[in-house]
């Protein structure tokens, strides 16, 4: 009996939902029916999958805040707005930034149409040093992608800032960056190998399909895995086509 | 209590209708309390209210529809605890369901008087919207009150006549204002349909 009380207990104990603590909604099954826990248990996708949504941001500390680093921020935002124009088809959604002092004070800028611009709210005189969040939420993009291309439109723009969150959290263990731009970069380094003729020796095949080549040096295009396929692959014997025929 | 939930896609306004409906109740003496919510890590809106005066309770990361279901409840349990506001002007993401925030009011025991969804379209972007998102558009209006057509001051000839018809057949039983809540007009219509 004592043994059956305490395996009672510890089900109970481990049937408590711990993600949040509105404990009202366990029924008797001990399991937590709040949408949330639901929706997880369902698989069900949220409301910003469902709508194909992609949000990204950044934060920092500008160097130096004046009119000049205002109009560079709204060149930065009009060209996070081109770019999702460019991937999406068209911009839907918003592009917005927030320069502010330690004591909330400070401007917003806010970009919905490309043809209507930024909008500019509030005022903020010079300083030496301000915060800012620059942040995307828009349809149809790749969210990495549209992290990726803020910070490298704020890194070109000229901006004395720092910023906090590089995109560092989306890497491997390799601390490499696996987005197209950075795949691409690296593609480009690879190619820059081949000198002779444009072709790779790295392997014994002429190609022009550079773009395939992993770290291991070796090629991973269909033609080049499939060859190896075939080569480890241990050759069919005549009962094995025998057997395949009588099945 | 009144509960009011502003629900709208990405920049429809949903921030500038806030800030203009807090300063409103506020100045009539009334206890406001406000929770925003941002899909992202970072956010921008509660930057905005609190430049602008606002103390706003910023959910950042998720949407309060689903994946911060339980972090919303949390939040108006508190916010009925420790301010027991007159009014609750909840604006979630552009990317979530109202409805659905609607329902998790509901269930969090605050027990407010109402629960009010106000549904906001931008005219500007109307076509684009539904050209490319009409279901989930849909959707985040479906459980509207009443429909707001923003951004009218900025609509060209026959555009706002256009975007109303479309709503009036999707949504028969709701009634749609065009307002700017940028400039204010149309706005008193608006106040006159709020219940606080």
């Amino acid at each position: 009996m004592f043994g059956k009380d305490k395996k009672e207990k510890d089900t109970a104990k481990e049937s408590e939902c711990h993600c949040h603590e509105h404990h009202h909604h366990h029924d008797d099954d001990g399991e937590c029916h709040c949408p949330e826990c639901e929706a997880k248990r369902n698989g069900e996708p949220t409301s910003i999958a469902q709508a194909g949504g992609a949000s990204a941001g950044l934060t920092g500390i500008i160097e130096g805040f004046n009119a000049d680093v205002e109009a560079r921020f709204d060149k930065v935002m009009i060209r996070t707005g081109e770019y999702v124009q460019h991937e999406a088809g068209c911009l839907l959604g918003h592009i917005k930034v927030a320069i502010y002092q330690e004591d909330g004070k400070g401007i917003t800028l806010n970009l919905t149409d490309l043809d209507n611009g930024v909008e500019h709210h509030g005022t903020l005189d010079p300083c030496e040093s301000a915060k800012y969040n620059f942040m995307a939420a828009v349809l149809d993009v790749d969210s990495h992608e549209l992290e990726h291309h803020m910070m490298h439109f704020l890194e070109d723009s000229g901006i004395d800032c720092n910023i906090d969150q590089p995109h560092h959290h989306h890497h491997d263990h390799d601390e490499e960056c696996h987005c197209a731009e950075c795949e691409a970069e690296r593609e480009h380094e690879h190619h820059h190998h081949h000198e002779d003729g444009e072709e790779c020796h790295c392997h014994d095949h002429e190609h022009e399909h550079h773009h395939h080549h992993d770290d291991d040096g070796e090629c991973h295009c269909a033609e080049c895995e499939a060859k190896r396929k075939e080569e480890t692959e241990p050759k069919k014997s005549f009962l094995d086509k025998f057997k395949k025929k009588k099945e | 209590m009144y509960v009011y939930i502003l629900g709208g896609f990405l920049g429809s306004g949903k921030t500038t209708l806030l800030m203009k409906l807090a300063s409103k109740y506020s100045q009539e003496g009334k206890k406001v309390a406000i929770i925003v919510n941002e899909a992202g890590e970072i956010g921008v809106d509660g930057a905005t209210l609190k430049a602008g005066g606002y103390d706003a309770i910023e959910l950042p990361n998720g949407c309060i529809c689903c994946s911060l279901s339980g972090t919303l409840q949390n939040a108006l349990k508190s916010i009925k605890s420790d301010i027991d506001p007159d009014i609750i002007i909840i604006e979630p993401t552009g990317l979530a369901l109202p409805h659905k925030v609607a329902d998790l009011v509901h269930i969090s025991m605050i027990d407010p008087d109402e629960t009010i969804v106000i549904g906001i379209a931008d005219i500007e972007r109307f076509k684009d919207l539904i050209k490319k998102k009409e279901e989930f558009f849909k959707r985040q209006m479906h459980g509207s009150e009443f429909i707001l057509l923003n951004k009218c001051d900025l609509a060209k000839n026959g555009e706002i006549e256009e975007a109303t018809a479309w709503l009036k057949h999707q949504f028969p039983d709701k009634e749609v204002i065009p307002v700017s809540n940028k400039t204010g007009e149309n706005l008193d219509k608006v106040y006159e349909k709020m219940k606080v």
